[in-house]
C-alpha cells in the first residue's frame, strides 16, 4: 500500500509541476520531439527499405570462363563440380549464345549470330558464394577452379564486394553515431532541465529531507516528469514519422516504378512504435532520477 | 545465567558529548557542549541570538554533523549514521525551524500530511492524521484548505507545529517558535508543547526571548557564545 501511495504522490506532484510551468514543459517536449524525429524517420525509412536493400546487396561471385572447345555436357559437368564446392551457394550458367545475342543487340550491328560463323564468346559459369566470405576462401575457390581442365580463366569480384560492404558499414556506423549523438544530446538537455527545475524547488526538497523523506521519494516526481516529457516527445516524433511516411509514400512509389522496382513505403511496425515509447519512458525515468539526484546532492 | 534486568534509568533520548561545531573551518558555533535530553522532558535552550541554539537543533536532526565530539539521538551516532538511515531517524523527530519552511504551492492540510506520506502512510491515513494534528494545534477547519501564505504568522506557526507532530514523534524540536507570536499566542504554544510532554514526548525549545513565560516543568539550558552553561 505504501509503495502505491508513494507512486501516486509522485505522479500527482509531477502533474502539478507540469501545471505550474506549462509553457516550459511544452517547449521541452517540442525540443526533444524535433531532436528525435529525424533519426527516427531515417531509421524507419531504412527499415522499410530493408528488403529492397537486401536484394541489391551483392554476394561475392566467381566467374568461370569455360573454354570454347567445351561441349554442352562438359559445361554441365563443370557446373555440377562447381556446385559441389563447399561455400558455393549456387551456380548459374550464362550461355555463350545468349551472351552473343545480347552483345549484338547492344552493339546495334544489323547482323545475326549465324552470319558471324563460330561464336567467339565462351560459356560463363557464375558461382555465388555463401555469406560471410573471407578473402582466403575466395582465393581458395579461385585457385582450385583455375586448375580444372576446360577452364580458360577465373575472375572474382572480391574488391567490388569489399567496397560495397565498406560503404554499407560506413553508412550504418554514421547512422548509429548520429542516432547516438541525438540520444546523448536529448539526455543531456533533459538532465540539465531536471537539475535546474529541482534546483528551483530547493525549498520543497529541504522540507522533504527535514520530514524524513528518502532520496527516492524526493526524486520520484522528477523521474515521472521527465518520463512524461520524453513519452510525449516520442509520441510527437512518431506522429511526425507517420506524417513523413504518408507524404513520401506516393513520390517514392513513383520513383521506384520508373526503375521497374515495386517498392512501397509501409508505416512503422507497431512493435517498433511500442519499443520507441517504452525506451523513451525508461530513458526519461533514468534521466529524471539522475538530474534530480544531481540537484539534491549538490545542495 | 542471570536474567537481564531493565536499567533503572533509561538512556537519554539525546546526548551531546564534548561537541564542537565549526563553520568555515574556524568559526565556532558550538564549543565543547555536553548535555543530555531525557525522555518526556521539556528543555528550554535559551540564549541570545547567535549563541548556537539553532546549531544544536540542526545537529540533533542531522542537518549538520559535529566537527568533533559525539551527538547521539535515539541511540544513533549522528556523525556515523549511514545517509540512507537518516530519513528514518528524522521520522521520529518533529522539527519546527525558525524559517517555518511551509510550502505555499499546496494547502495547509497537504503541508501537514506530507511527513506522513513520506513515512509511507496511505493517502487517506495521512490526511486523517493531518486533520488530527491540525485539531491538536487548534486550527480552524476552515483554514485547512487554504495555502499557508494566506494565514497569519501565528497560524503558520501552528501549521508548522502540526506538521512536526503528525508522525507522532518521540522528540519535538522547536527553534524560536514564539518569535513571531504575541504574548497570548506564545502562551498558547507553550501550553501545547507542555501537553506533548505530558503525553510522553520530549520537547526541546530554543528561544532567546525573556518575554516567554517559562513552563514550570521545564529544564533550562543556557547557551552563550557557543558554550552550554550549567
Amino acid at each position: 500500500m505504501s509503495a502505491l501511495t508513494a507512486q501516486r504522490y509522485a505522479l500527482g506532484r509531477a502533474v502539478a509541476m507540469v501545471r505550474d510551468r506549462p509553457l516550459a514543459f511544452l517547449l521541452g517536449v517540442a525540443l526533444v520531439a524535433i531532436a528525435l524525429a529525424l533519426p527516427l524517420a531515417v531509421a524507419s525509412v531504412l527499415w522499410a527499405a530493408r528488403p529492397a536493400l537486401a536484394q541489391v546487396q551483392p554476394a561475392p561471385e566467381v566467374s568461370v570462363f569455360v573454354s570454347i572447345r567445351a561441349a554442352t555436357r562438359d559445361v554441365d559437368a563443370l557446373k555440377g563440380r562447381l556446385e559441389s564446392i563447399p561455400g558455393v551457394a549456387g551456380v548459374t550458367l550464362q550461355p555463350k549464345d545468349a551472351a552473343l545475342a545480347q552483345l549484338i543487340k547492344r552493339s546495334g550491328f544489323v547482323t545475326t549470330p549465324a552470319e558471324l560463323g563460330a561464336n567467339p564468346l565462351p560459356d560463363v559459369l557464375i558461382a555465388r558464394l555463401q555469406l560471410p566470405v573471407s578473402e582466403q576462401s575466395l582465393d581458395a575457390v579461385t585457385t582450385t577452379v583455375k586448375g580444372w581442365p576446360l577452364v580458360d580463366s577465373v575472375r572474382s569480384d572480391l574488391d567490388w564486394y569489399r567496397k560495397v560492404r565498406a560503404l554499407a558499414r560506413l553508412g550504418t556506423t554514421a547512422f548509429l553515431v548520429f542516432g547516438g549523438l541525438v540520444v546523448v544530446l536529448v539526455t543531456l538537455i533533459l538532465v540539465g532541465t531536471v537539475r535546474l527545475h529541482a534546483g528551483t524547488r530547493a525549498d520543497e526538497v529541504a522540507v522533504l529531507e527535514l520530514v524524513g523523506a528518502t532520496p527516492r521519494f524526493i526524486v520520484r516526481p522528477y523521474a515521472y516528469s521527465a518520463a512524461l516529457t520524453l513519452a510525449l516527445a516520442s509520441v510527437l516524433a512518431l506522429a511526425a514519422v507517420f506524417a513523413a511516411h504518408a507524404a513520401l509514400r506516393a513520390p517514392i512509389a513513383n520513383l521506384a516504378a520508373l526503375y521497374g522496382a515495386p517498392f512501397a513505403l509501409p508505416d512503422p511496425e507497431p512493435i517498433h512504435v511500442l519499443a520507441v515509447l517504452a525506451g523513451a519512458v525508461i530513458l526519461g525515468w533514468a534521466v529524471g532520477v539522475v538530474g534530480a539526484r544531481a540537484a539534491v546532492s549538490g545542495r | 545465567m542471570t536474567p537481564a534486568t531493565p536499567p533503572a534509568h533509561p538512556p537519554p533520548l539525546v546526548s551531546f558529548d564534548r561537541v564542537t561545531k565549526l563553520y568555515d573551518g574556524d568559526r565556532a558555533a558550538l564549543t565543547d557542549a555536553t548535555f543530555t535530553l531525557n525522555r518526556s522532558e521539556f528543555v528550554l535552550l535559551t540564549g541570545p541570538s547567535g549563541a548556537g541554539k539553532s546549531t544544536v537543533v540542526r545537529l540533533v536532526c542531522g542537518l549538520e554533523v559535529p566537527t568533533s565530539g559525539q551527538v547521539v539521538v535515539a541511540g544513533e551516532d549522528i556523525a556515523r549514521m549511514r545517509r540512507r538511515a537518516l530519513p528514518f531517524l528524522r521520522r521520529s523527530l518533529g522539527v519546527v525551524l525558525q524559517n517555518l519552511m511551509l510550502l505555499n504551492d499546496r494547502s495547509v492540510l497537504d503541508n501537514v500530511a506530507l511527513p506522513a506520506l513520506a513515512a509511507g502512510l496511505s493517502h487517506a491515513d495521512a490526511r486523517e492524521r493531518a486533520q488530527a494534528a491540525l485539531a491538536r494545534v487548534a486550527l480552524e477547519p476552515a483554514v485547512r484548505r487554504v495555502r499557508p501564505d494566506a494565514l497569519s504568522g501565528g497560524e503558520q506557526q501552528r501549521v508548522a507545529l502540526a506538521r512536526a507532530i503528525v508522525n507522532r514523534p518521540a522528540l519535538v524540536l522547536a527553534d524560536e517558535p514564539t518569535a513571531h507570536l504575541d504574548e497570548a499566542g506564545a502562551l498558547h504554544l507553550l501550553q501545547l508543547l507542555e501537553q506533548f510532554v505530558v503525553a510522553g514526548v520530549t520537547v526541546m525549545m530554543a528561544t532567546h526571548g525573556e518575554a516567554v513565560p517559562l513552563p514550570a516543568r521545564a529544564r533550562v539550558l543556557r547557551i552563550e557564545s557557543g558554550r552550554v552553561l550549567r
